[in-house]
Parts: C-alpha cells; sequence; structure tokens
C-alpha cells in the first residue's frame, strides 16, 4: 500500500488523539481515586452503587434513629428502676409500720413519707424525655399521670423498623408499669397504704405489704421489658453496622479505582503518550523532501 | 442531567426516605417534621431539573438539527451550482478537475450531515439521494426544513423548487441529523418517559401510605405529593402537596386519632417504602433509578464504542482512498528526480550529438 503524506499525517493525528484522550482519563481516576463517576463508565456498576447508596442511607438512617429511640429507653429504665426503689422502700416503712408496738401517731409520720414517696414516684412517672412524656404511651404532649394518679395517656404504641421488614414497639407502658393493665393501681395502692396508716389500720397495712410486692413485680417486670428492647436495638445496630462495612466495601470495589493500578496506569498512559509525540516527531521530520 | 454528581434524584429519594424515618423516631419532632417537608420538596425539585434538562436537550437538539439542515441546504445548493459549472466545462472539453474536487468536499459533507449517496451523470453533475429521494439533481436542489410536528417530535421536510414538501423524517436516519433525530425523539423521549413513571409512582406510593396517617391537626386522607394527573408531565410537575407546604404538623405519622400526637406507624410504613417494591414492579425506588441511569449509561457508551467504530472504519476507508489518489511527496520525490536525471541524461545525449556534429562539421 502507498502511503501518501495525508496517510501520515492522519495516522499520527488518530495516535496522539488516542493518548492524549487515555492520558487525560488516566489522570483524571488517579487523580480522585474513583473509576465510575457517571452512567456511561460502567452502566451495571453504576446502578449497583446507585441501590447500594440507597441501603447504606436506609442503614445509616435506621442507626442514627435507633441511636435516639435507645437514649429514651435509657432514660425510662432508669426513671423506672428508680420507681422500683421507691416501692421497695415504701414497703420496708410498711413492713416497719406494721409491728404492732408501734403507736398510731408514729404511722401516721410513717403515712406522711408514704405521701412523699408517692409524689416522687407519680413525678417520675411524668419523666420527659425528648419526644415528650415517656410513660404516657403516644399520647406524649400530657402528663399521664394527674394528681390523683389517674391514668390519662394511653398504650399504644411507637414502633420502629429495627431491620428490613421488622418493626418492634420502642415506647415503654407506662399503663402496665404503674396502673391496672399490668396488674396493680401502684398510686391507689399506695394512697390505701397512707390513708391506713393515717387511721392506724393494722390489718390494711399488713394487706399492703403483698400489694407492694405485686406493685414492686410490676414496675420491675415493665423495666425488665424495656431493658430486653434496649437490647434488641443493641443488637439491631451492631447488625446494622456490620451491613454498613459490608455495603461499603462492596460499594468502594465497585465505584473506587485500585490506586496502585490507577498510577500504574497512569504512567502507562504517559509514557505512551510521550513516545506517540517523539514518534510523531520522527515521521514527520524523515522525508525526502526535507534532505533535498 | 439523569445523574447529576450532587443533588441527583436518587440521592435526593435516599435523603426523603431517611426524614421520614427520623420523623418515625420523633414524630412530635417540629424540626423533623419540617425536614420531611424540605426533603420531599427538594425530590420533587430534582425530578423537575431532571426533567427539564431532558426538554432543553431536546429543545437544544431541535436548534442544532435546523442548523444542519442549514448547512445542508447551502451544501445542496452549491453542489447544483458547481453541476452547472461542470456541465459548460465538461462540454468545452475541459475536465473542471478543480470544480469536481470541490463538489467532492460539498457532496462528502452533505453525507456526512444526511448519509448522501452520489452518482456521476455522463454529462459531469452528479445526482445527489439521501433519505429515499433525490436531494440534487443537475441544476436543481430541494431545500430541507426541520421543524417540531404536532406531538413535538422533529419533523423534515425536502422541498423541490416549485414543489411541495414531502416528509422524509421516517428516511433520515443516517449522518448527523438522523443521529440527533435518534437522540432527540427516541432516546430522550425513553428516559423522560420511565423518570415521568418513577416520579408517578413514587408519588402515589407516598400518597396513599400518607393519607391513611392523621396529621397532629387530627386531620386524615391527605397526599404528601401533589396527586399526579397522569404518567406524562409527572416528573417535570411533581411538588409537595398546598396543602402540606409550610404546614408540617399536617404531616400524618400517627395511624390514627388516638394515637396523637405520638403516634408514628404512619411515619414507619412511609420509611418502609424506600424499600419496597414500587408500583405494579418488583423493584424498589433506588433499584429503578438504578436501571434507568444504567440503561442510559450503557446508550452512551455504546454510542461512544459505535463512534469509535465508526472512526476506524472512516479512517481504514480514507486511507485505501488516500493509498489510490493520493499524492506521497516521497514519491513525488523519487520520480522528479529520476525524471531530471532522465532529462539530463537526454540532454547530455544531445550536447555529445552535438558536438560530435560540431567536430563532423569543422572537418568538413
Amino acid at each position: 500500500m502507498r502511503v501518501t503524506n495525508n496517510i501520515l499525517f492522519d495516522t499520527v493525528d488518530r495516535a496522539n488523539a488516542l493518548s492524549t484522550e487515555r492520558l487525560v482519563a488516566a489522570s483524571r481516576v488517579a487523580s480522585d481515586g474513583v473509576r465510575v463517576v457517571k452512567p456511561s463508565d460502567d452502566p451495571a456498576a453504576f446502578a449497583t452503587i446507585v441501590d447500594d447508596d440507597a441501603r447504606l442511607a436506609v442503614l445509616a438512617s435506621r442507626s442514627k434513629t435507633i441511636g435516639r429511640v435507645t437514649a429514651e429507653l435509657q432514660t425510662a429504665e432508669t426513671t423506672l428502676a428508680s420507681a422500683g426503689e421507691l416501692l421497695i422502700h415504701a414497703r420496708e416503712l410498711s413492713l416497719q409500720a406494721s409491728n404492732g408496738t408501734l403507736d398510731a401517731s408514729s404511722r401516721a409520720v410513717i403515712g406522711v413519707e408514704i405521701s412523699q414517696i408517692r409524689s416522687a414516684l407519680l413525678s417520675m412517672a411524668n419523666t420527659r424525655g425528648s419526644n415528650g412524656y415517656i410513660f404516657g404511651g403516644t399520647r406524649t404532649d400530657t402528663p399521664p399521670f394527674d394528681p390523683t394518679g389517674a391514668f390519662v395517656g394511653n398504650d399504644n404504641a411507637m414502633t420502629l423498623e429495627i431491620a428490613t421488614g421488622v418493626t418492634l414497639r420502642v415506647n415503654p407502658s407506662g399503663a402496665r408499669a404503674f396502673t391496672p393493665a399490668g396488674g396493680r393501681d401502684v398510686f391507689a395502692d399506695l394512697d390505701a397504704l397512707a390513708t391506713a396508716l393515717g387511721s392506724n389500720d393494722l390489718v390494711g397495712i399488713n394487706t399492703s405489704l403483698d400489694t407492694l410486692d405485686a406493685d414492686h413485680r410490676q414496675v420491675l417486670s415493665t423495666r425488665v421489658d424495656v431493658g430486653l428492647t434496649c437490647e434488641r436495638l443493641s443488637s439491631s445496630t451492631d447488625v446494622t453496622d456490620t451491613a454498613v462495612e459490608v455495603l461499603r466495601t462492596a460499594r468502594a470495589q465497585l465505584s473506587e479505582a485500585d490506586i496502585v493500578g490507577a498510577y500504574s496506569n497512569l504512567a502507562q498512559a504517559q509514557s505512551a503518550y510521550e513516545r506517540g509525540v517523539q514518534v510523531s516527531k520522527t515521521i514527520l521530520s524523515v522525508s525526502s523532501v526535507n534532505r533535498g | 442531567v439523569v445523574a447529576p454528581t450532587t443533588g441527583s434524584i436518587g440521592v435526593r429519594t435516599n435523603e426523603f426516605f431517611a426524614s421520614m424515618n427520623a420523623l418515625s423516631a420523633s414524630p412530635t419532632d417540629d424540626a423533623s417534621r419540617a425536614d420531611v417537608v424540605a426533603k420531599a420538596g427538594s425530590l420533587a425539585q430534582a425530578f423537575n431539573d431532571a426533567s427539564a434538562g431532558l426538554t432543553q436537550t431536546r429543545v437544544d437538539l431541535l436548534s442544532r438539527a435546523q442548523s444542519v439542515a442549514g448547512e445542508v441546504n447551502d451544501k445542496l445548493s452549491r453542489i447544483a451550482t458547481l453541476n452547472k459549472a461542470i456541465i459548460e466545462a465538461t462540454s468545452l472539453g475541459n475536465p473542471a478537475a478543480d470544480l469536481r474536487d470541490q463538489r467532492d468536499v460539498l457532496v462528502g459533507d452533505v453525507s456526512d450531515r444526511i448519509g448522501a449517496r452520489s452518482i456521476e451523470d455522463k454529462d459531469g453533475s452528479v445526482t445527489v439521494f439521501a433519505a429515499g429521494m433525490t436531494l440534487v439533481e443537475r441544476l436543481q436542489a430541494v431545500t430541507l426544513s426541520v421543524a417540531p410536528d404536532s406531538t413535538g417530535a422533529l419533523k423534515i421536510q425536502a422541498t423541490r423548487p416549485g414543489g411541495s414538501a414531502t416528509d422524509i423524517t421516517a428516511n433520515v436516519t443516517s449522518g448527523t441529523l438522523g443521529g440527533l433525530r435518534e437522540a432527540r425523539d427516541a432516546d430522550i423521549p425513553a428516559v423522560t418517559s420511565r423518570l415521568d413513571q418513577l416520579a408517578n409512582d413514587i408519588a402515589t406510593a407516598v400518597n396513599t401510605v400518607h393519607a391513611t396517617g392523621v396529621g397532629l391537626d387530627g386531620v386524615s386522607g391527605r397526599p404528601l405529593f401533589a396527586p399526579p394527573t397522569g404518567v406524562p408531565g409527572a416528573a417535570a410537575t411533581l411538588a409537595v402537596d398546598a396543602a402540606i407546604l409550610g404546614h408540617p404538623e399536617r404531616i400524618g405519622a400517627s395511624p390514627n386519632v388516638g394515637s396523637l400526637p405520638g403516634g408514628n406507624q404512619v411515619a414507619v410504613q412511609l420509611a418502609q417504602l424506600a424499600g419496597a417494591a414500587l408500583g405494579s414492579g418488583t423493584t424498589t425506588p433506588a433499584q429503578r433509578y438504578g436501571s434507568i441511569t444504567g440503561d442510559f449509561g450503557i446508550t452512551k457508551a455504546s454510542a461512544d464504542s459505535d463512534l469509535q467504530m465508526r472512526r476506524d472504519t472512516v479512517s481504514t476507508a480514507k486511507t485505501l482512498q488516500e493509498s489510490a489518489s493520493g499524492v506521497s511527496l516521497d514519491e513525488e520525490m523519487v520520480n522528479m528526480t529520476r525524471f531530471q536525471r532522465a532529462f539530463e541524461a537526454s540532454t547530455r545525449v544531445l550536447k555529445t550529438a552535438d558536438e560530435l556534429l560540431a567536430g563532423l562539421m569543422q572537418m568538413l
């Protein structure tokens, strides 16, 4: 085949354009370390990256909400622990008052202390968290227990998705902790004890020993439920964190460039470019016309 | 346009569902509610921007197609003029090589733009064909016009001098004009249609669940996005419902009035839509968007590869043409030297003969 000067120029031109294009692409990958920036870089990988990003967003968001709810539940657990201790103290006072040697005035003094315990317990049952009143079910905007100890909240659940398709109740049940919904009306029991102490009613005082035991078990049971919920949330966080790591690794493998490979490609592209320029110079300078 | 590096539909969708998830943990929190409204607005805006970008690209492509048609018209007219000059020169026995060269370049340019072929007639004129019709015949050239038809698609017409316009749209399948037409009226509408479907399905799915929720004002049945009037145009018109804009307390997070204000189950269900099959399909919103961008990427990568292949083909053809008809300066230099030497040799022969004759004359 005859090689004309136009063929020579066109060949050099095309070779240089290709090596420049390759050099620019290799420079971009080596400088930002990202292999897939736009869909045409690797269409299948781009679609998978979009899906991975959505999964990561869901997991990150889930992790955040679990953290927030866990903080709320820890407040509830601490509050229920303190409530349990108050009830133990109330039972100890009740046991002390049931001693037959105590006179009416001493029992009346214990009755005053029981009333103070009741007030402290009422205050605990009306504890506020970042989402409002903790023990009011979904009625978080008003104190769930009025001054008489009557429950004005509800026992509706607030749920959270802790894994795909798995939801869990995440608000503690004030109804089951303090009201007959859990078995006993804790505030009514304390009121009954205070009344029995005030009226020096030994039978009533003795009866309260059993009811306070039941009250304590009831509060404890709700505390255990809260603790179990915290544990499930914690294990869900672990699973979520692991899934995030796995997905991030998978995403990085798809989207990010192997740095060593990227630099190697850049070096190759640069070398090819320089060789191309040198070859062009040589080819274009070789002509019998120039030697004329 | 479809997959910008920041603020893509995929990113905005993720942010929207994440804000809904955050709301499920704090249904009474004003900031969380306001964030849901803001993120819904950003998602709608991402759809609007993508749709507007595609529409603008179609407008740009129409303008470019009209420019290309203008260039083709100019070149067709010049080919006809050159035909006339060549016919006249040929009739006088002049091959008119320069004029033919000029005409060949113009025919090549027309071919680039509309995929034309040409045949040279006995009188020296060329007839140029493309898109199923004759564009230039001897001294006459058709005029191409490009305009949108009633559906907004490109309509390419060819008008003969003094004749009526012929619709050649369907036959314009190659060259720059064919490529512009395919990109504008096939590739972009396909993506637009899929984005419309996605916007419609997301809005419908979200609205269906949201309507079951009760706002803090005790009202249920509200849509979160303005209900799409249909699939076509859904991406362009997606917006947060007017009743929700500026009223984050109206977001229906609670399943019933009795669960207010802390009820969150509807917010949980809305957040779960991120991982649920959308509409009548089997893929999540992200997978659907990934599929759209992936297919778009395949189209682009395939076009790039096709372009490279065609460039190589053109280059090979040009090389062969050049090899047959081009000039190698080296070869010509060698030839020139050879002929120069031959000339010098013959001159020497003449000189020798002259000297011999001169000697002979002197002897006589």
